[in-house]
C-alpha cells in the first residue's frame, strides 16, 4: 500500500481542499467536477458549489480504494481522483460531473456510482459530452447547446432549484474577475515579483473555493507581491497537466529560474481564455469552448497548440521549457516529441520530468535534474 | 488445441489479405485518393467515391505483433521519443512510419491523403493520427462520437449522422470526387452480408465441444476492419462459418476434450495466438469467445446481431457506431457478457488487462467483480499488452489461468456449476 502523505512528505504537500471543502459542505451543496474545464458557473449561478476534483494528492491519504477498482497503469491524477471520490472524502459530494476527455476518465462515472451505490450513497450523476470535433470541418453548436440546456434541466431536478439568467451573469462576472486576477498574478511571477510557488498554491486552491474567496485569496497574493527588482534571471515557460510538486519548484527558483509563462493545464489553459460576462449560458460555453486556450485534452485544439506554446516562449524571452510529463497520460506524451523537437529547433533547450502517483519518493531525482537544467541555459 | 492443417478458409483469408494490401499499395501509387482511418471508421463511406481506398493503421499494426515484430517496431518509435507507455498499436503504427514500412510484412501502408480517427475507439487514437498530420501535413477528421453510458441517444445518433456527411463533404473536395449514395448503400449492404455471417460463425461456438476458438475469430477478424463494404466480406465468412459447421458434423473439434469453456475480454494478444492457444488446449480449455470479436454488427449492450432493414444506411451506420472494441460504459458491457455466458455456457472469464488499452481495461476490476460475485462465474485478470511482447509474462498469466481452472473445478466438485 503506498502511503503518500505519511510523516514528512504530507509536510510538503500544498493542497488544503479537504479541510475547506469540509467547511465549504456545511454551507452549500457540492458538486465535485472533472475533469478540468467544468461549466463552473453554471453550477456556482445555481447556488452550488462546484469543485474541480484535480490536485487531489494531498487530500488523500493513499490510493487503497482506487486500486481495488483501477489499474496501476491510470495516470495518477485519475487514480487520486477515484481515491477520493470512493472513500470518505467523497462522502462531501452532493453530485458528481463529468466530461469527456481522456479514455480513463471516460471509464470512471460508472466506476464511482457503482460504488457510491453499494455504500449507499445515492448521488446525482450529471454529465455533459463536450464536442470534439474540428470547428472547420464540422459545426457543433447546436449539439453543445443542447447539452448545455439539458444539464441545466437535470441540475434543476436534481436539486430543485431553478435557472436564473441574472444569477448565471452574476456569477460569469466573478469568473472574469478570477481568471483576470490569475493572470495578472502570473504577470507578476513572471517578473519575479511572485514565487511560482505562491502562485501555484493560491490559484490551485480555487479549485475547491467559492470564487468569491478565491479572488479574496488572488487579491492578497497580488498585494503581497514584491515590488523590488528581481534576481531570478533565467527565464523558463512551464508545461504540462499539473505544476511540479512544490518541493520541484522551490528548487527551481532556488537556482534561479524565473517562471516567465506557463503551459499548465490546471494553470494557465484554465484561465488564459476569458470570456466577457454573459447571461445567457448557451452563447457563454460556445464561446468558452470554442476558444479555450489549447489543450492536450481538447482535441479539437491541437492544431493551435504549437503556435500557442511557441508564441508564449518567444513573447516571454524563455530560454528553456520544462515539461511536466504525468506519468500514463496519452494526451500529453503524444506532444511531447513533437513540442521538444519544434523548441530545440528555435534553440530553446527543454527538460522532460514525469511524474506519477508515487512522484514523492522520487523528488531528490527531479530536483538534481532541474538544477542541472538551470546550469544548461 | 490439436494443430490443424491451414483450412480452406484459412487460405481464403490469406488470399484475400495480401490480395487486399496489394491493391490498396497500387492504387494508391496510381492516384487513388488514400484515408487512414480508426476501426470505428464506417469505411463503407469510401466506397461511395469512385476512387478512394482506405488503411487502417491498428490492424496493420495487429499483423505486424501476429508476426512477432511488434516490439521491434515499438523500440523504432521508443527510439525517437514516443514512451513506452503509449498504446503499442499506435507505436508499431509510428517506428513503421520511421522508415516507410521496411520491415513490415505489407510493405507499411502507402501514405494518406486524409486521416480519420474516431474518439469513441478511444481519444488516444486521435492523437496518434495528429502526429501523421503534424509530420506529413495531412489533414485530420476528427469523428466525434459521444460515448455510450446508456444505450445511443437520438441527439448522439443526429450528431453521428451530421459528422458522417461532413465527413463525405470533406471527401468531396479534398479529392475532387462526387459521392455516390447508391454505391455506399450497396457498400453496407455487403458489410451487413458479411456479419450476418460472421454472427453464424461465431454461434457455432454454443456447441459444446465447440467447433471454433476464440483465437479463430481473432485471425479471421482481418478482413472486417480491411474489406469493410466489399462482397468478400460475407464469401468468407460464409466459407469460415460453413467450415465450422462441417467440423460439428464430423466431430472435428480444436479441443477435443474440452472440459473449460472460457470467454475473453480484451483485445486479442497478437503475439501469443499459437503458444497461448497450444497451452490452453494442453489444459482442455478453450476460450470459445471474446467480447472483442463478438461486438461487430451490435450495438452497445448486447452482442447479438442488430437488425437492419436494409433502408437507411446512414442510420444503421450511426446506430452501430459503438461496435468495434465494445467502447461503451461498464454496465453495458456487462449486460452483453452476462447473455453471452448464459448463450455459450461459459464456465469462467478471462479479463485480459491490456496496459496499451484504457479503454478497453479501465473498468475491468469492477467487471470482473460482478461477473464473479453477481453471477457466480469465475474470472480472472491477467496482465498482457495486446501488441507488445515486452509486457507480457507467460508464466504469471499462465499461473493465474491455472488457477482459474482449479476454481472451476473444484466448484463443479461441490455441485456449484
Ligand atoms: S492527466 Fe491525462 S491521462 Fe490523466 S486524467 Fe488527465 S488527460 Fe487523462
Ligand atoms: S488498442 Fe486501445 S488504446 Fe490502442 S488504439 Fe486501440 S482502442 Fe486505442
Amino acid at each position: 500500500m503506498e502511503n503518500l502523505l505519511s510523516g514528512e512528505k504530507r509536510q510538503m504537500l500544498t493542497s488544503t481542499m479537504v479541510a475547506e471543502l469540509i467547511q465549504q459542505a456545511k454551507e452549500k451543496q457540492v458538486v465535485g467536477c472533472f475533469p478540468l474545464y467544468p461549466p463552473v458557473e453554471l453550477f456556482s449561478s445555481m447556488g452550488l458549489l462546484p469543485v474541480v476534483l484535480w490536485n487531489l494528492k494531498g487530500s488523500i491519504v493513499n490510493l487503497e480504494t482506487s486500486d481495488k477498482h483501477i489499474q496501476q497503469y491510470a495516470c495518477g491524477i485519475a487514480r487520486e481522483l477515484a481515491q477520493f471520490a470512493m472513500s470518505d472524502t467523497g462522502e462531501m459530494l452532493d453530485a458528481i460531473f463529468s466530461y469527456n476527455a481522456c479514455d480513463t476518465l471516460r471509464n470512471l462515472p460508472e466506476i464511482f456510482d457503482r460504488s457510491n451505490t453499494l455504500a449507499g450513497r445515492n448521488i446525482p450523476m450529471f454529465r455533459m459530452h463536450l464536442p470534439q470535433v474540428d470547428r472547420s470541418q464540422c459545426n457543433p453548436e447546436e449539439y453543445l447547446e443542447n447539452e448545455v440546456v439539458l444539464l441545466i434541466h437535470k441540475i434543476e431536478e436534481a436539486f430543485n432549484t431553478k435557472f436564473s439568467k441574472e444569477l448565471f451573469y452574476q456569477m460569469s462576472k466573478k469568473y472574469f474577475i478570477m481568471r483576470k486576477l490569475c493572470c495578472e498574478s502570473e504577470k507578476l511571477v513572471a517578473k519575479g515579483l511572485l514565487t511560482f510557488e505562491s502562485f501555484c498554491r493560491v490559484v490551485l486552491s480555487g479549485y475547491a473555493l467559492p470564487v468569491e474567496t478565491h479572488i479574496n485569496h488572488l487579491k492578497t497574493l497580488i498585494d503581497s507581491a514584491k515590488t523590488d527588482q528581481c534576481s531570478m534571471e533565467k527565464k523558463v515557460v512551464i508545461s504540462g497537466i499539473m505544476p511540479p510538486p512544490p518541493p520541484v519548484i522551490q528548487a527551481l527558483e532556488n537556482k534561479n529560474m524565473r517562471v516567465v509563462a506557463n503551459d499548465i493545464a490546471s494553470l494557465s489553459r484554465s484561465y488564459a481564455y476569458n470570456p466577457e460576462p454573459n447571461d445567457d449560458p448557451i452563447a457563454f460555453y460556445s464561446d468558452l469552448y470554442a476558444r479555450r486556450f489549447p489543450c492536450t485534452t481538447l482535441l479539437y485544439t491541437s492544431d493551435a497548440r504549437k503556435d500557442a506554446v511557441l508564441d508564449m516562449v518567444s513573447e516571454s524571452g524563455a530560454q528553456g521549457v520544462i515539461f511536466c510529463g504525468e506519468k500514463f497520460c496519452e494526451h500529453e506524451y503524444f506532444e511531447f516529441p513533437y513540442m521538444k523537437k519544434q523548441l530545440n529547433e528555435r534553440n530553446i533547450s527543454t527538460l522532460f520530468l514525469e511524474f506519477s502517483a508515487d512522484d514523492m519518493d522520487h523528488i531528490e531525482a527531479h530536483i538534481t535534474r532541474v538544477e542541472a537544467f538551470s546550469e544548461m541555459i | 488445441m490439436s494443430t490443424r492443417e491451414k483450412t480452406s478458409a484459412g487460405k481464403h483469408l490469406t488470399n484475400i489479405l495480401t490480395k487486399g494490401y496489394m491493391d490498396l499499395h497500387q492504387k494508391a501509387a496510381g492516384g487513388s485518393f488514400c484515408v487512414w482511418i480508426a476501426i470505428n471508421v464506417p469505411a463503407e463511406i469510401f466506397a461511395g467515391f469512385e476512387n478512394v481506398v482506405y488503411a487502417v493503421p491498428e490492424s496493420h499494426s495487429a499483423m505486424c505483433a501476429g508476426k512477432g515484430i511488434g516490439a521491434a517496431m515499438c523500440e523504432k518509435a521508443e527510439n525517437i521519443g514516443y514512451s513506452m507507455d503509449l498504446c503499442s498499436y499506435a507505436r508499431i503504427d509510428i517506428g513503421n512510419a520511421t522508415d516507410g514500412g521496411k520491415d513490415s510484412p505489407t510493405f507499411g501502408l502507402p501514405k494518406p491523403d486524409l486521416l480519420v480517427s474516431n474518439n469513441n475507439n478511444c481519444s488516444l487514437l486521435t492523437k496518434w493520427f495528429d502526429v501523421h498530420h503534424r509530420e506529413w501535413n495531412v489533414p485530420h477528421f476528427i469523428m466525434d462520437i459521444p460515448f455510450c453510458y446508456e444505450p445511443q441517444k437520438a441527439k448522439d445518433h443526429t450528431y453521428i449522422i451530421q459528422q458522417i456527411r461532413d465527413l463525405i463533404g470533406l471527401v468531396e473536395t479534398l479529392s475532387g470526387q462526387s459521392f455516390d449514395v447508391d454505391r455506399y448503400t450497396e457498400a453496407v449492404h455487403f458489410s451487413w452480408e458479411g456479419i450476418r455471417q460472421w454472427k453464424r460463425f461465431l454461434d457455432m461456438a454454443r456447441h459444446t465441444p465447440s467447433p471454433i476458438t476464440a483465437f479463430d475469430s481473432f485471425v479471421h477478424m482481418a478482413p472486417f476492419l480491411t474489406q469493410r463494404g466489399k462482397p468478400v466480406l460475407s464469401q468468407h465468412f460464409s466459407l469460415l462459418a460453413d467450415e465450422a459447421e462441417k467440423r460439428i458434423a464430423d466431430s472435428d473439434f480444436p479441443v477435443p476434450n474440452e472440459t473449460y469453456r472460457l470467454f475473453w475480454d480484451n483485445i486479442a494478444p497478437w503475439h501469443q495466438l499459437r503458444s497461448m492457444s497450444k497451452r490452453l488446449g494442453q489444459l482442455n480449455a478453450n476460450i470459445v469467445g471474446a467480447s472483442y470479436t463478438s461486438c461487430m454488427g451490435t450495438v452497445e449492450g448486447s452482442f447479438g446481431l442488430y437488425e437492419w432493414d436494409e433502408k437507411d444506411p446512414f442510420d444503421y451506420v450511426a446506430r452501430t457506431m459503438n461496435a468495434y472494441m465494445c467502447p461503451h460504459g461498464m454496465e453495458l458491457r456487462h449486460a452483453a457478457m452476462k447473455q453471452v455466458i448464459e448463450d455459450l455456457t461459459i464456465d469462467g472469464v478471462i479479463f485480459a488487462s491490456n496496459r496499451s488499452c484504457k479503454p478497453y481495461s479501465i473498468t475491468q476490476m469492477d467487471q470482473q467483480k460482478q461477473i464473479s460475485e453477481q453471477l457466480g462465474v469465475p474470472a480472472i485478470l491477467i496482465e498482457v499488452d495486446h501488441a507488445d511482447v515486452r509486457k507480457y509474462n507467460e508464466e504469471n498469466a499462465f499461473v493465474r489461468i491455472e488457477a482459474l481452472l482449479e476454481t472451476i473445478e473444484s466448484r463443479r466438485n461441490k455441485g456449484h456449476i
